[in-house]
């Protein structure tokens, strides 16, 4: 029993109880910690983002053609990192460490990008570097945040780390342009500045953040081996749920291709367009941890599953002809609840089938799987364009995307029929 | 959480890098806004040297009778200022303008200037291009802004059209890529008359149409409406001849970008990407009759659209790096003999008008 001193301590601990369910959305101070080290990691690394091009441009005096073009190679650098991470990150049961060293790469980049001056090879390597240590560390800290909530809490827990994640990249532009409006072109204040955030991150998580206590112990598990991800995808449940979500992914538009589109359609202003990323980014923030909430109660599948319903009205929507120009808003209002319909729910789908162990290597494998689908969507797209027409390609995309959520609704439910007990 | 190390002991630990942390950055950006203030002082106090003059409308005509040169001055800021030369640049007169670019072409009394518009104080909005039409007293004549990033500039042989080249960022549907406009003047009215991305694309006798088009680097025949350009579509760059009347385009070839037709019609100069993970572009000139290309004899990768000095030589601009001199013309045989020569020091955006 718990003997209780004094009518002081009572209320001291009643306040932080009342006070940890109202601020946290009831997932415990750890989901709240590894939010926070996404939301200032996410300020320093946009902060880069949003000023990288002008300060090649103005104060290096570099083509910015050459830039972009390293952009896919960066991506598959990500891509191939995941899977190493999860397997070491289950291998030693160090998921707080892998995703900490991941921080912390990314932080170290930020001053690499002072170093290396006006070398070429140095400012794509600082790049790619930040990219890989984002691979290092996206599985193992959603591999934390499930291990950190009951398994009926799984979709509120990812929604509050999305919710304070998107509002970091929100946060990150607004602190540049601040830096730089106090002092016009010091670009490497604003790296320094940039380092101070994401070294406050990596703080977070390695001192504020608790490690899991693993419901298994050592013993009793079989040891982690590349194999593993054979042994993960022969399970049906997971099986079906990496297919499903990677020929979702394989039927969606990336949003600069939706924007374009409604470019086009609606004939606005080019310099609307980081206004729209915003506006998608708001909703996405504000709706994140309700659409969480509403996944846990009233089925994750189902919201998942209504998250794509709602791109397929999107892209319904961009193929009517004559529609009122205000309807633009429709779409981006459309748009940011179906990412907070999908993104956090599809990781909490995932995290409450895979076996708490193997949960970082799972986790791995579909993000993999979604990503590769989506860089194949966005070639297809373009080549589809090219041969059939903007209308076609995307009257084939809505085609092949409700299909998809159509057998995907009924490929779950079989599946879960066979094992005979609520799954997704 | 490491075992050995209490929560109160990390919370402590916490404080300090936090503590520090805030304590960099701010002593950080104070230090660089105290140097920002001092830097401006120090420009207001004048700038070391000893500048050219203003040369005034006589002086201007004189060297414009003789075969010249026009190039931007990067000796010391203002960078950009534009001056006027005797083809013999040692020995013979110069002179300075009022104008200032970023890149400026000239030809048969019509010119036109890309710089940046400095009024524009907000970090983080796009940068916004003023685009200059001028006449041959080199005073502007129309100008307007437009967003993005400048590149390269032309003017047809008869002075009719001018067409000049942007970066617009967040224009292309692959977020890290920026993309190009490539627009059409009319010089006599400043008319805008049309974007490249409006003319329709042919090729093998088929209409081309792909999600985005992006267009730069315009070289005009001597007709003034035929010309070439670089279309880009996806990864693949290729050569395209346009006609302006017909506001047609057409596919030649793969590989070719920011064309430069030599005056006699019957080569292109141009940058060829090299193969590599990075980028860098080989100076090459291609036979349009044979369709053999030659490599220049720079072995330095070179990102311009060069310039015509004769039917032999092309000049350039080549970056060095070095700040006190980062970026001068320079003058190489078009035939793959010789090496590169500086012809111009401290200059960039050469052209040579005939």
């Amino acid at each position: 029993m718990y003997p209780i001193e004094n009518s002081g301590d009572l209320i001291k601990n009643k306040r932080k109880h009342l006070f940890s369910r109202a601020m946290w959305a009831n997932v415990g101070s750890n989901v709240f910690f590894l939010g926070l080290t996404s939301l200032l990691t996410d300020i320093s690394s946009e902060m880069v983002t949003a000023t990288l091009p002008l300060y090649l441009l103005i104060t290096l005096r570099l083509a910015p053609m050459q830039f972009g073009l390293i952009d896919g190679l960066n991506q598959g650098a990500s891509v191939l990192v995941r899977i190493a991470s999860g397997l070491i990150a289950d291998r030693w049961r160090r998921a707080k460490e892998v995703a900490a060293a991941g921080y912390a790469f990314s932080a170290l980049c930020r001053i690499g990008l002072l170093l290396v001056g006006r070398s070429w090879l140095g400012i794509s390597g600082v790049v790619l570097l930040d990219r890989i240590g984002k691979g290092i560390r996206t599985s193992p800290r959603d591999a934390m945040i499930a291990a950190s909530v009951p398994s009926e809490k799984l979709a509120t827990a990812f929604g509050v780390h999305r919710a304070m994640d998107t509002a970091g990249a929100m946060l990150g532009p607004l602190v540049a342009a601040g830096l730089l409006a106090l002092a016009p072109g010091s670009y490497d204040a604003v790296f320094i500045v940039s380092f101070c955030f994401a070294i406050v991150g990596v703080a977070v998580i390695t001192l504020l953040v608790e490690a899991p206590s693993a419901n298994v112990s050592k013993a009793d598990s079989p040891p982690v081996t590349s194999k593993i991800v054979g042994q993960l995808l022969a399970r049906a449940p997971f099986r079906a749920l990496v297919s499903i979500s990677s020929l979702l992914a394989l039927t969606t538009l990336s949003d600069s291709f939706i924007f374009l589109t409604l470019q086009r359609k609606f004939d606005l202003s080019l310099s609307l367009f980081p206004l729209l990323y915003v506006g998608i980014a708001l909703i996405y923030m504000l709706l994140a941890i309700p659409t969480g909430r509403l996944a846990d109660r009233w089925g994750r599948r189902r919201v998942f599953l209504a998250g794509y319903g709602l791109l397929a009205l999107v892209y319904g929507l961009l193929l009517l002809p004559g529609l009122p120009q205000a309807l633009s808003l429709g779409v981006l209002l459309l748009l940011g609840v179906y990412y907070a319909a999908t993104d956090g729910v599809l990781a909490a789908l995932a995290s409450a089938i895979l076996p708490e162990e193997w949960r970082t290597t799972g986790l791995a494998i579909m993000t993999t799987g979604t990503g590769l689908a989506r860089l194949l969507a966005s070639l297809g797209y373009g080549a589809l364009w090219t041969y059939l027409g903007p209308n076609q390609a995307l009257s084939l995309f809505l085609l092949g995307l409700s299909i998809t959520v159509l057998l995907a609704w009924v490929f779950l439910s079989r599946v879960e029929r066979k094992a005979d007990e609520p799954i997704y | 959480m490491n075992p050995s190390i209490s929560r109160q002991q990390s919370r402590k630990i916490f404080a300090w890098v936090v503590v520090g942390c805030i304590a960099l950055a701010v002593g950080y950006t104070s230090r660089v806004i105290l140097r920002a203030n001092a830097s401006t002082m120090q420009i207001q106090a004048g700038s070391p040297g000893t500048p050219l003059p203003i040369a005034g409308r006589e002086e201007l005509e004189a060297i414009q009778r003789q075969p010249h040169v026009v190039f931007l001055h990067q000796v010391e800021p203002p960078y950009g200022q534009v001056i006027l030369a005797g083809r013999n640049t040692a020995s013979s007169q110069s002179a300075k303008t009022t104008l200032s670019c970023g890149r400026i072409y000239y030809a048969a009394g019509n010119g036109i200037c890309l710089n940046y518009d400095t009024s524009n104080s907000d970090p983080l909005a796009p940068t916004q291009v003023l685009v200059t039409l001028f006449g041959s007293d080199f005073m502007p004549r129309y100008q307007f802004t437009t967003e993005g990033i400048l590149s390269r500039a032309r003017v047809s042989p008869d002075g009719k059209y001018a067409v000049f080249t942007v970066f617009v960022t967040g224009h292309s549907y692959s977020d890290a890529n920026m993309s190009t406009a490539t627009v059409l003047l009319d010089t006599a009215t400043g008319a805008r008359l049309g974007n490249l991305e409006e003319f329709e694309v042919w090729r093998d006798g088929d209409r081309f149409q792909a999600p985005e088009f992006n267009f730069w680097g315009v070289t005009f025949a001597q007709d003034s409406n035929r010309f070439y350009a670089t279309l880009q579509n996806g990864d693949t760059t290729y050569l395209v001849q346009g006609d302006i009347a017909a506001r047609k385009l057409t596919l030649l070839r793969e590989n070719v970008e920011c064309p430069s037709l030599s005056p006699d019609g019957t080569r292109l100069a141009f940058k060829k990407r090299a193969p590599g993970l990075v980028h860098r572009w080989q100076l090459t000139v291609l036979d349009l009759a044979t369709m053999e290309e030659i490599e220049l004899a720079e072995k330095d990768g070179i990102d311009d659209q060069v310039e015509w000095l004769d039917n032999d030589r092309i000049v350039y601009q080549k970056s060095d790096y070095d700040p006190p001199k980062w970026v001068s013309v320079f003058v190489i045989p078009a035939d793959g003999s010789g090496k590169p020569e500086v012809f111009i020091p401290n200059a960039t955006s050469p052209v040579v008008v005939r």
